[in-house]
């Protein structure tokens, strides 16, 4: 069944996009990521134009989020304070991500520069998974549990100023590190549509040391928070939002993520992120190829301020 | 005025139809008749692009008036050309910089048409010589894409790029040999348009080609337009973009609730 996109603009089955979506949300339901990473480069390579592929990816973002965050919201497993301050700096990022990539845009560099964020971004989670996963199956073989970085160790971080409690976290912080990194995952959402939960929830648990039982909640909130400004934002400078098109994912998505979690319950972790990490190294090939490969046609016409 | 005979033409087709065949040149509201005249229109004057728009095929139809009934149809040809709306182009070319292709040389073209159907009797180079057809913009060759400064001039390779790319997309076409003769005087022809078609107001002309020049034309205008959903959409992002963003996550929003209540862990 062809559907017409109106902002896009062109026809495009609407069964390749449910499946499109579904297939991204079983994988965001299986490993528990938001599946942003892998979505907009599959709309890329379906056709989709890279910038309305970013701009919409961010409004399913927002969905895919609340519902995650409802779940734990239920568990009381958000710390809002904490997801306050990021979003303060994740609100300022989006901003900041969503000027430089009208820049980019205006410059004729949108493509290559989301192709590149995405191919480097792509490379080092997925090469780092792919470590820690290796590494995980053989302790796992050998018959010795992996131990986490001991709770509780100074760094250099707990020397900076403007503390502030975090009671959920129970943690007792200067603002700047969860500022920070608010800040530079909004950038990245906007530039790449992506939520930005496969970087800062390794930063929560390694760098401000937050219990894991709030981690996923509390960057769930605040992705859904800093996504939703980005698609506004989007929507505004860029008119690059197609509703049309992230309800079809949606549907397909939410779907998609129910049968994930529950064949995921069912499969064992480590083999499950090897599986998720050769995938994104998969997606970041082809990617990096697109880039170095001599191109069918050198020039590319476009339409002056259109998608 | 080469047009005012044509608001007569029907009028004036009746009279042909009625007077002999060897009647002299008739003189109607001034213009000499000793041509032949051409009438024309479309089945669809207003298409509507809605969800399940996948393309459209448009009958061009029309008539021949020939000055006497001896004429064969061969020595006449017919060419329609519909063009799309004017719209700006950027054209860019990449070049390899460190081993990745990068978009370096650009050009701005201020208006192209977004849509190009050449549909002729018969190839245009057996029709009549360029130059005929170069005036007019009619064909692919004759089509005029530049960036209307002198000092700066579109090169030949990004100009053949657009065509190339815009071909590709299945907007620009030459279907020689699409326009057929139904009888002596009656003319027909299917224009495709594709699911990409832009929106916008299209004209369609139709030129009569006797003797290796254009004796008569005539114009239609076509409008394709979204409608339903996809305009109030398309209108809203357009018009009031930052609403329709805020609309847009609040629906985002709601499904996720709905989603995350209706599939809640139990």
């Amino acid at each position: 069944m062809q559907i017409y996109l109106p902002i896009a603009e062109l026809s495009v089955n609407a069964f390749v996009l449910l499946g499109l979506g579904g297939a991204v949300g079983f994988l965001s339901g299986m490993f528990g990521v938001g599946g942003g990473f892998l979505m907009t480069p599959l709309l890329i390579f379906t056709g989709i134009p890279p910038a309305v592929a970013v701009g919409t990816e961010a409004v399913q973002i927002v969905a895919t989020s609340m519902s995650g965050v409802l779940a734990h919201w239920r568990r009381k497993a958000v710390d809002f304070k904490m997801a306050g301050v990021l979003l303060a700096g994740g609100a300022v990022g989006s901003v900041i991500g969503v000027l430089i990539f009208s820049a980019i845009r205006s410059e004729g560099q949108i493509d290559l520069f989301i192709s590149l964020a995405y191919v480097l971004f792509l490379g080092v989670i997925g090469g780092l998974m792919m470590l820690e996963s290796v590494r995980a199956i053989r302790a796992s073989r050998s018959g010795k549990s992996v131990s986490a970085r001991k709770p509780g160790t100074h760094v250099w971080i707990h020397g900076l100023p403007f503390k502030i409690r975090f009671r959920r976290s129970r943690l007792y912080i200067s603002a700047i590190p969860p500022l920070l990194i608010g800040l530079s995952v909004g950038i990245l959402a906007a530039i790449m549509g992506v939520g930005g939960g496969f970087i800062m929830v390794p930063a929560m648990i390694y760098l401000l040391r937050m219990p894991t039982n709030v981690v996923v909640g509390t960057s769930l909130f605040q992705i859904m928070f800093v996504t939703g400004l980005a698609a506004i934002m989007h929507a505004t400078l860029n008119q690059t939002v197609d509703i049309v098109l992230a309800m079809l994912l949606l549907i397909g998505g939410v779907l998609g993520a129910q049968v994930g979690v529950r064949v995921g319950h069912k499969l064992r972790g480590e083999q499950l992120r090897a599986l998720l990490a050769l995938m994104v190294i998969a997606v970041c090939l082809r990617l990096a190829w697109d880039l170095v490969a001599t191109p069918d046609d050198l020039f590319t016409v476009i339409i002056a301020g259109g998608v | 005025m080469r047009f005012a005979a044509l608001r007569y033409l029907p009028a004036m087709f009746l009279m042909l139809m009625v007077a002999p065949a060897s009647a002299p040149a008739q003189i109607i509201d001034g213009t000499p008749m000793d041509g032949e005249a051409v009438v024309a229109d479309l089945s669809e004057k207003l298409i509507a692009i809605t969800s399940n728009f996948t393309g459209a095929e448009i009958l061009l139809f029309g008539n021949v008036d020939a000055p006497d009934n001896v004429t064969p149809a061969l020595q006449r040809d017919v060419v329609a050309v519909v063009r799309g709306p004017y719209e700006p182009l950027t054209i860019r070319r990449k070049e390899r910089i460190a081993g990745i292709w990068v978009n370096t040389n650009a050009y701005d073209v201020p208006a192209a048409p977004g849509f190009y159907h050449v549909a002729s009797t018969r190839p245009l180079e057996e029709i009549a010589a360029p130059e005929i057809f170069a005036d007019a913009q009619i064909g692919l060759p004759a089509l005029d894409i530049a960036t209307g400064e002198t000092d700066n001039e579109l090169p030949v390779t990004y100009r053949n790029a657009v065509v190339r790319a815009k071909t590709g997309e299945g907007l620009y076409a030459e279907a020689p040999g699409s326009v057929t003769f139904v009888g002596p005087s009656l003319f027909r022809a299917e224009i495709a348009l594709p699911a990409n078609v832009p929106v916008g107001s299209y004209v369609a002309t139709v030129y009569l080609v006797r003797n290796g020049a254009i004796s008569s034309q005539r114009s239609i205008n076509l409008i394709i337009n979204k409608s339903g959903i996809e305009r109030v959409l398309y209108n809203f992002a357009q018009k009031t973009p930052f609403f329709y963003g805020l609309a847009s996550v609040l629906v985002a929003l709601l499904a996720g609730w709905i989603a995350g209540t209706v599939f809640r862990e139990r």
